[in-house]
């Protein structure tokens, strides 16, 4: 009996002491500024799609009132920001204030439309932080054809089912790295309806960890794969795509590809493996640290360029297909 | 080309003497083994009077050494054993066999020691433990843990705690070849690491180098802990055993034929299927899963030792060991007015019965030959086997009646069985030489050949169900089954009276995929004696590793998977160099061991940032990790042992520091390796307050282990919501607190009529220290707020422990 109750006492100890709130001392940061922006080239800033939201970081263990608010959104709308355009020579181009707007919490100017190739620097201060600055250099537009098309099922088939195949052959720009993305939607126009469409290809330039891709077929299949021009360096390549309709009625369909600037692509890379790794709540799996390009701040100052394709089957004379 | 001409004229040293030696001395050669139980005593002295020579016994108690014609006064000693003294008139070479008497009791008096004087001998950062001077020391639930009492020496560290995973002067913990009677051991742990494999009623010796690797070594960078197994009473059959609070033990050893064949068999069974529940309850809790969990381990080990004749012995060992962690669930559903095609009501009954287990298993055996080919010459040849697998398996059965309103009954049946399994094999032989060639040369030279087969991941999956049928095998990472062989040379050269060398060269082969993997490892330590009392050693070692581990862990997962190098892996690499300085003070009672040791790791791998540990084995690993690593670990060790007198123990103490840094970690940083300890420091005593009373006390200190904790957080806007991300600074730029312990002990030991009884009674972490195992982050609700909190997960509170042990005369 008395070996019993020293054992269950023994026991009892155990369990109660497993578990005790620690007191972290986490090195003290500073809050910074956190910068959430992006541009696309040759398109004007439509406080939309290009944007810069600033806010500020907390720290580690900080709770979620710590943020400063407008309204009830965790921005700040007291920042000066300014964002320069700067050739490649390092000649300040022109300059583009960017003021606060209470209708997308976010600081813009319709007249910034970014140009390929080129440099913007972007400066953002606010009282309480430490001044940051970025710089960021425009990639060029995509440019690509598309042949050997053929269309599998009906765009306004209310049903899910194989849409096209086709072959995309990209001209990559060379003696520079470059990251593409590249993504197909089905639009019906008058429902106002956009959605992506599920596609697979077995190139192994889409074989990447940013893409969550079956290792044992060794093919891709989803709704925004990224590409890089490791395997294609300056010349063109020639990708055949197999592409689903979701569910629903639509009149038309567009391809887009967008290239990245590398800042962007690594961002990019490193928040979805964060947010991949968000219930790591053990710790079990190794951290992910966040590529940045704000000095002095988080976040991104990121920048892309886009073009599209669009397949209208009533279009004419261009068999279909025009520029979107 | 530059390290081919070194090579060559280290072989060329090492050929010297082969063509300059004429034989004027006789040798005397025989083995050294303990008159009461027939076992070979390892590491024992041999001293010769007259010429103030002297040599030690091997690993398998033989020695050899060179005596001048006529009468000689050999002198053979060691620990714990009174000292034998032999008059031998030589006129040829000669074979005698030494046969010391133990002295009882006096082990208690004496710590901890190398038996051959650490200040004289040529390699530096060796330490042997005897397996006695582990029972002294105060165990967690009275477990007397082999590897945990290596923690305790300096330049070694624990991982988390409680735990028996080791790391050796900033290296990782797959860096360590374990060796069991010369087979090595994947997996040395049970319980998640909690307890090592190795069962010390069946242990004889525990000897640890940790640097200055002679060219014997080989196939790790960082240490090589080899673990000799009784060999069995060769006089008398004996029995002891103990009982603890989780475990009972039991070891049978005797002659088969007296002095000629003996026999050891030793098991030891958990009964933590009773202790462990509360914790598998609370982790069931925690991920809300009520699956009647249960968990036991066990060893068995067995050596028979066989005496051919004075030339020839051979040794057949073997070792099995085994975790299991298994339960069932059971379920019933019940629908009601149901439909079937034809319209028929009826209603459904589901019951299923899912059994599941997770079951890690070493097996190891060893053949050994040791033939003497002559006086000088002695042989060893090994034929070994070993194998670690870990088995994931979900077998469930299932029962559906469909009860008909028109009182018909349809029962289908149905079954499934999933298995994961994933482990590797080793097959090899092994020959090593010692060639006693002259008082100034000592040549030992070997080869070896091991035959590998991984097989990091297959599962196997069998349903037969009414609706689905199947039995398909898929491999996640294809079988890898390289071939890895080495040859070695070295020589122990007596330079002058002050001054001895061990030169040598390790070759291997390493030849996976079609790609082969030379290695050139040249290996020098150097002893000078700057007084009968002191001696300073330097030691150089390149050393490569063909496989890894692959674990994030700190503790012993048993999923940590074993991969090798392939052709998109390279093998590891390090070069250590060490220097130390060595003292023997106070009458030779205490001793003084200061080292300094830098240690360059290539070709490192590690999990990609975000790999998670727990999904890993269902990818191919190659996608799931960085190479080409460099890692950097120096320090200063210090090393103060008292071996005589009624107080006896050491005080170790290491200053460190190790990094790491990949390319794509850390954005391509170097970071302070996770296990990196800037100060370690272990306190040991005993004293023996009369005969038969020993009381024990250790004292552990070490910095916190290096984590990564966020250190800020942000929002962006991401697809028109904030999202939440983290900023780490530093990977392992926080340090956990500190960890410290203090536990006591006593033994009582008395001899009764049937033989000798020991009660062995410890207090684990008497202050209660609260030393972390893991933290996490938690979301809290606190007037009204969110707030973040760490929480730290501490194992071991206080935790008294007894254990019972008997030895039957």
């Amino acid at each position: 009996m008395t070996k019993k109750i020293f054992i269950y006492l023994l026991l009892i100890i155990t369990y109660n002491s497993c578990e005790t709130t620690l007191d972290i001392d986490l090195p003290n940061t500073e809050p910074k500024i956190v910068i959430n922006s992006y541009m696309i080239s040759e398109e004007y800033w439509d406080a939309r799609t290009q944007f810069l939201t600033v806010s500020h970081s907390i720290g580690g263990l900080g709770a979620i009132q710590e943020y400063t608010y407008t309204d009830d959104v965790p921005v700040i709308n007291t920042a000066t920001a300014m964002i320069k355009e700067i050739s490649l020579d390092n000649s300040i181009l022109a300059e583009y204030p960017l003021i606060f707007h209470d209708n997308c919490y976010c600081y813009s100017n319709p007249e910034l439309t970014p140009k390929e190739n080129t440099i913007y620097e972007l400066n953002v201060s606010a009282e309480g932080y430490p001044n940051i600055s970025a710089t960021e250099i425009m990639p060029f537009k995509p440019n690509y054809t598309i042949s050997n098309f053929i269309m599998l099922n009906e765009l306004d088939d209310t049903l899910s089912q194989e849409l096209c195949e086709f072959h995309i052959t990209i001209d990559d720009v060379e003696n520079q790295n470059n990251y593409y993305k590249l993504k197909i939607y089905t639009v019906n126009t008058f429902q106002n309806k956009k959605r992506a469409c599920e596609y697979k290809t077995q190139d192994p330039i889409f074989l990447i960890p940013i893409n969550r891709y079956n290792s044992e077929n060794n093919y891709y299949e989803g709704q925004h794969g990224y590409f890089t021009d490791e395997l294609f360096e300056g010349s063109s390549r020639s990708i055949f795509i197999q592409a689903k309709k979701p569910e629903g009625d639509f009149d038309h369909f567009y391809i887009e590809v967008t290239s990245y600037s590398e800042n962007l692509y690594q961002f990019n890379s490193t928040r979805k493996e964060q947010v991949k790794d968000a219930n790591n709540i053990l710790f079990n799996s190794e951290a992910i640290f966040m590529h940045s390009n704000i000095n002095q701040g988080y976040g991104i100052f990121g920048g892309r360029a886009v073009t599209r394709k669009a397949y209208i089957p009533t279009y004419f004379p261009t068999n279909g297909w025009m520029d979107y | 080309m530059i390290f081919n001409n070194k090579s060559l004229i280290i072989l060329f040293v090492l050929i010297i003497p082969f063509l300059t030696y004429t034989q004027n001395e006789y040798t005397l050669s025989g083995h050294i083994i303990d008159s009461e139980n027939g076992e070979t005593l390892i590491g024992s002295n041999i001293y010769i009077v007259e010429s103030k020579k002297g040599t030690s016994s091997n690993s398998y108690g033989f020695f050899s050494i060179d005596l001048n014609r006529g009468l000689n006064t050999v002198l053979c000693s060691y620990i714990g054993y009174k000292a034998d003294t032999a008059y031998i008139n030589i006129t040829s070479d000669s074979i005698y066999n030494f046969q010391l008497i133990p002295i009882n009791n006096i082990i208690e008096e004496v710590i901890l020691s190398s038996e051959e004087s650490t200040v004289k001998s040529v390699q530096s950062s060796v330490i042997n433990l005897p397996i006695k001077q582990l029972k002294n020391i105060p165990a967690l639930l009275g477990e007397k843990d082999v590897l945990k009492s290596i923690q305790l020496l300096p330049g070694v560290q624990s991982g988390s705690e409680g735990t028996s995973g080791f790391y050796v002067r900033g290296g990782g913990p797959d860096q360590n070849l374990i060796l069991l009677d010369g087979v090595n051991i994947y997996h040395a742990s049970h319980l998640l690491g909690f307890f090592s494999v190795f069962n010390d009623d069946a242990i004889k010796n525990i000897k640890l180098t940790k640097g200055g690797f002679p060219a014997r070594y080989g196939g790790r960078l960082s240490s090589i802990l080899e673990i000799d197994m009784k060999d069995g009473n060769m006089k008398d059959w004996q029995a002891e055993g103990g009982i603890g609070i989780i475990s009972g033990k039991m070891t049978i050893q005797g002659p088969i034929k007296k002095d000629t064949t003996s026999i050891i068999i030793s098991v030891r069974r958990t009964w933590l299927d009773l202790l462990i529940k509360p914790i598998v309850e609370e982790l069931e809790n925690r991920i809300d899963f009520d699956g009647n969990g249960n968990y036991y381990f066990y060893d068995f080990n067995l050596k028979i030792n066989h005496i051919l004749s004075d030339y020839n012995r051979v040794y057949f060992s073997f070792y099995t060991g085994k975790d299991s962690f298994f339960g069932s669930l059971e379920n019933e559903d019940d629908e009601s007015n149901l439909e079937d095609s034809d319209g028929l009501l009826y209603n459904r009954t589901l019951n299923t019965k899912t059994e599941f287990g997770l079951i890690w298993q070493n097996i190891t055996a060893a053949i050994r030959w040791n033939h003497i080919i002559n006086p000088k010459i002695f042989t060893n040849t090994t034929i070994t086997y070993s194998r670690y697998n870990f088995d994931n398996r979900i077998a469930t059965n299932s029962e559906i009646i469909n009860n008909y309103a028109n009182q018909d009954q349809e029962i289908i049946l149905g079954e499934s069985d999933y298995l994961y399994r994933s482990g590797i094999e080793d097959i090899g032989i092994k020959i090593d030489g010692d060639y006693n060639l002259n008082t100034k040369h000592n040549i030992k030279f070997g080869l070896s050949y091991i035959k590998h087969n991984f097989f990091p991941g297959y599962m196997d999956f069998y349903s037969d169900y009414s609706w689905y049928q199947a039995d398909t095998t898929i491999t996640f990472s294809d079988n890898i089954k390289p071939d890895n062989a080495f040859i070695y040379i070295e020589d122990t050269y007596k330079i002058n009276n002050q001054t001895t060398a061990n030169i040598g060269m390790h070759y291997g082969l390493f030849y996976v995929n079609k790609k082969l993997y030379p290695s050139l490892q040249p290996r020098i330590s150097i002893r000078y004696l700057i007084n009968e009392n002191s001696s300073l050693k330097l030691s150089y070692a390149k050393m490569q590793q063909n496989i890894h581990l692959l674990t994030n862990s700190s503790f012993g997962l048993p999923n940590d998977m074993w991969v090798p190098a392939t052709d998109n892996v390279r093998p590891q690499q390090s070069k250590q160099f060490v220097l130390g300085y060595n003292r023997q003070l106070y009458d030779k009672k205490y001793k003084l061991s200061i080292e300094y040791y830098n240690k360059e790791l290539e070709d490192l791998i590690t999990f990609s940032e975000g790999t998670n540990i727990l999904g890993t084995n269902f990818t191919a690993w190659e996608e799931k990790i960085e190479t080409d690593g460099i890692g950097k670990s120096r320090g200063l060790e210090l090393f103060l042992e008292k071996k005589t007198g009624k107080a006896t123990g050491w005080i170790g103490y290491t200053l460190s520091k190790s990094t790491r840094q990949f390319d794509a970690i850390n954005l391509g940083n170097e970071y302070t390796y996770k296990f990196d300890r800037r100060h370690d420091l272990s306190i040991v005593c005993s004293y023996k307050i009369r005969k038969g009373l020993n009381f024990n006390l250790t004292w552990v200190y070490g910095s916190g282990n290096a984590i990564t904790l966020p250190q800020a957080q942000y929002l962006l806007v991401m697809d028109n919501e904030f999202e939440q991300f983290f900023d780490y600074g530093e990977k392992n730029g926080f340090r956990l607190p500190a960890y410290h312990r203090l536990d006591i002990g006593c033994v009582m030991s008395k001899t009764k009529k049937w033989g000798e009884r020991t009660w062995s009674m410890s207090i684990y972490n008497l202050y209660n220290r609260k030393n972390p195992f893991f933290i996490y982050l938690d979301t809290e609700i606190e007037n009204g707020n969110e707030v973040r909190r760490a929480k730290q997960i501490s194992l071991f509170p206080i935790m008294p422990s007894i254990r019972y042990s008997f030895k039957f005369k």
